[in-house]
């Protein structure tokens, strides 16, 4: 050990500089390392704000990322991914990295809306809710509409208000799955997206059986990352009508959007498989058609 | 490949960046830049020391770099208010009688309308427009980071010389260095002129064992902020996000963990800051010494942020009167301070309500003390008081922490009405990591002195070689468990 002032201030500088240099090449070298099954995270995985202005340290010259990485779910291939991608502006990017939050232990009030599916899907997801100790405050189902009746209509921040969920499932899509007037759609999700702000939620793509015209694209991008769940390339039995899954389907679908929900989302909740299932559901059910209702 | 990464690294433009302030990214000691900056900070300070003028100076001006790089603009503010507190201080010193009170009354006016400006207007124009329907319209203001603090210690400067417990600074480097020491500017602890202006002219030498202090209390310090506090905090900010959406235990827990992470989080930024002044050579005094074992609201007050509860109670509390006017009047005293305390820490009612409980239950364990003795080596009466007194500052802490008065109270509703402890185990199973932190710092608060004392001085006898190893071992294991958005000291906004 040193014994003069001077020698001291510089043991204790390279106390500083060797351990930060070292942290600031490992960053650099950009390989990760793995020390007993553990992979060391680099400094540039610590990320800022998604949006936030870019200036960059004089070492870190890499771009940001989020910390966890966890991925939305991935297309099977990329021919499939080119085809839903019909005005080329909104693509569902699988390798976006996110923040997840904390799995959540408590009791949450769910509210589930969304077109015809949300009728099949609320009935599982009413199960879940029974297992985990879950209240599903709400199933409102809005058949035959589309993302423009919940955006622009005041009903659904009426029933958010009325119902104050802590949780929000969104199933919409299959009337749209046709539609052209892609950029139309994009801000409708945009709006519907600032009116669940503040709430986490879950917004589920249409089970289509076709290849759609790129409205799960636009949800995609107008949902939160890691709060889209991409239902198309599920294989679900279908229903009678050809259009809907039947109610083995619903309940394969749910199962996947549970499990999903609990390790990838960006909101996750607790959802063990449920023991019972077909349950009584207590909540409160609206129907509408969205030929008649056109919200408020 | 590496050439122009090189030619990258050498591009002047992002110098010139790394080198400003940004919003972004201001300056924080736990900022991995400034450690390394740090590191090379000492590198030449090593070639200074000898020279004391260098040295002051060569501090001065990291100093006002680190107070830019955390605050930018407000660098000009702070440098104008030093300048004139000066040259106050000089006048307060030179006069007698009439004179010296309104140069005294003339400069704390001068020195607190900063802080009444940048922190308080808003709060004033939101009630004065609430009381009577007036409709001014607020200011768009940025707090300047630190105020709080270095308007307190420019007041004990301005007091000190004129109650002439010391003579006034004779030089405006003595007093620029008092002021703008990077290591307490920004967030304390609250140094009195007394006690430091006397080691610019003498500092400690630097020896082992200092080096050691300060390196271990600075690993320390980041273990506590970047690693504890900061992962319990992501986890009260969920619960604080949207207070009726969780049950009563995990506010309850909830409640635990912003305990646990307002103390390491504020403990941790003050060892890290005595850490570096003790490795310049600068003693700072210790802020925190064990809160949560106090066994009554009295001893929690002598244990938490020293800085400021003397502060408070040599410049308010004595000053008002003291004890020494009667026992109705001292408590009156004593809430007046409390309600001072809490107002410095935030423009909102909700601190004011903060300051008044803990001035009242002061009150009310001066009442205690006056009709009930107990027998404080009383092991059980210390171990109920511990518990009790932890808990009501837990509480207390509620309103800190909360948005607003109804979301506290919704979470206190929730915790009262809605705590299940059979919830424990589903806890500890969706929430392992926040369940294991809360333990860890349970352990660590609760330990008793003695026992950290024997850790302690077990790993300053780790050869050196093994003290690298251990801040690489720290720093990485930040990165591992670090939260994407690192929150920022919790009383840097005070």
């Amino acid at each position: 050990m040193p014994k003069n002032s001077k020698s001291i201030l510089l043991l204790a500088a390279f106390n500083f500089i060797i351990p930060l240099l070292l942290i600031y090449s490992y960053n650099y070298y950009g390989k990760p390392i793995v020390i007993f099954g553990i992979e060391l995270k680099m400094l540039s995985d610590q990320s800022k704000e998604p949006n936030q202005d870019k200036k960059k340290s004089l070492l870190i010259n890499k771009e940001l990322k989020y910390k966890n990485k966890v991925k939305t779910p991935n297309f099977k291939d990329d021919s499939i991914k080119q085809k839903n991608q019909i005005d080329g502006t909104y693509s569902i990017n699988d390798t976006i990295q996110f923040e997840r939050y904390l799995s959540d232990s408590s009791s949450q009030r769910i509210l589930i809306m969304g077109d015809s599916e949300c009728g099949g899907l609320f009935h599982e997801l009413n199960d879940y809710c029974v297992q985990n100790k879950h209240e599903l405050v709400m199933s409102f189902i809005w058949n035959s509409s589309t993302i423009l009746n919940f955006a622009y209509s005041d009903t659904v921040v009426a029933i958010i208000n009325k119902y104050k969920p802590t949780y929000i499932f969104i199933v919409l899509g299959l009337n749209e799955m046709y539609a052209k007037d892609i950029k139309i759609r994009k801000k409708a999700a945009d709006v519907l997206a600032k009116k669940l702000d503040g709430i986490p939620y879950l917004w589920i793509g249409p089970a289509n059986y076709m290849n759609d015209y790129g409205i799960n694209n636009v949800f995609y991008s107008a949902a939160q990352p890691g709060t889209f769940f991409l239902s198309k390339d599920l294989n679900l039995p279908k229903g009678r009508d050809n259009r809907h899954p039947n109610a083995t389907g619903y309940r394969i679908w749910m199962d996947t959007i549970a499990s999903w929900v609990e390790t990838k989302a960006k909101y996750p909740l607790v959802m063990n498989v449920p023991e019972k299932r077909n349950t009584r559901c207590r909540s409160k059910i609206i129907s509408l058609n969205a030929a008649k209702y056109r919200g408020y | 490949m590496v050439t122009s990464e090189l030619l990258d690294l050498l591009n002047c433009s992002q110098i010139i960046n790394a080198l400003s302030y940004s919003t972004t990214e201001p300056w924080f000691f736990t900022e991995f830049s400034f450690l390394l900056v740090f590191g090379f900070f000492l590198l030449i300070y090593g070639l200074v020391i000898e020279k004391n003028k260098w040295k002051k100076l060569y501090i001065i001006f990291f100093s006002l770099f680190f107070y830019y790089k955390s605050s930018g603009p407000f660098l000009g503010l702070f440098v104008l208010m030093i300048a004139c507190d000066f040259l106050f201080a000089k006048l307060i010193a030179k006069s007698f009688g009439f004179k010296k009170k309104l140069y005294l009354f003339l400069s704390l006016i001068y020195s607190l309308s900063f802080l009444f400006y940048f922190k308080y207007s808003n709060f004033f124009i939101t009630n004065f427009n609430d009381l009577l329907g007036t409709h001014f319209e607020l200011n768009n203001l940025f707090l300047p980071i630190g105020i709080s603090f270095y308007t307190f210690q420019s007041i004990s400067y301005l007091v000190d010389v004129y109650r002439n417990e010391i003579p006034a600074s004779k030089n405006i480097s003595d007093y620029a260095f008092y002021m703008t020491f990077f290591p307490h500017l920004v967030a304390g602890p609250i140094v009195r002129a007394k006690d430091f202006l006397p080691q610019i002219v003498s500092p400690q030498i630097i020896n082992s064992s200092l080096y050691k202090e300060s390196i271990l209390r600075i690993t320390l310090g980041l273990f506590k902020k970047l690693f504890i506090a900061d992962y319990l905090g992501k986890y009260v900010t969920i619960i604080h996000d949207t207070p009726t959406g969780f049950s009563g235990f995990e506010h309850l827990m909830s409640m635990y963990a912003y305990s646990f992470q307002i103390y390491f989080d504020f403990s941790g930024y003050s060892d890290i800051a005595i850490g570096i002044a003790l490795l310049l050579g600068y003693r700072l005094k210790d802020n925190f010494d064990g809160p949560y074992l106090a066994s009554n609201i009295t001893v929690f007050w002598r244990k938490w942020h020293i800085s400021l509860s003397t502060w408070l109670k040599d410049y308010i509390y004595i000053p008002l009167g003291g004890s020494r006017k009667g026992v109705i009047n001292t408590y009156i005293f004593l809430l007046i301070t409390m309600l001072i305390g809490g107002f410095w820490h935030g423009s909102d009612w909700r601190f004011v309500f903060w300051g008044l409980a803990h001035g009242l239950a002061l009150i009310i364990h001066k009442i205690w003390t006056k009709y009930i003795r107990l027998n404080p080596s009383n092991k059980l009466y210390s171990f109920v008081g511990i518990v009790v007194t932890f808990h009501f500052v837990s509480f207390c802490w509620i309103f800190f922490r909360s948005s607003s008065f109804s979301s506290a109270f919704d979470s206190l509703k929730l915790i009262f009405t809605n705590t299940k402890f059979q919830e424990l185990y589903n806890f500890s199973v969706a929430r392992p990591e926040i369940a294991y932190l809360i333990l860890l710092s349970m352990l660590i608060v609760f330990t008793p002195h003695k026992y950290k004392k024997y850790i302690y001085d077990k790993i300053m006898y780790l050869p050196t070689y093994i003290w690298i190893f251990l801040i690489i071992l720290v720093l990485q294991l930040i990165i591992q468990f670090k939260d994407n958005l690192v929150q920022p000291f919790i009383y840097f906004q005070f």
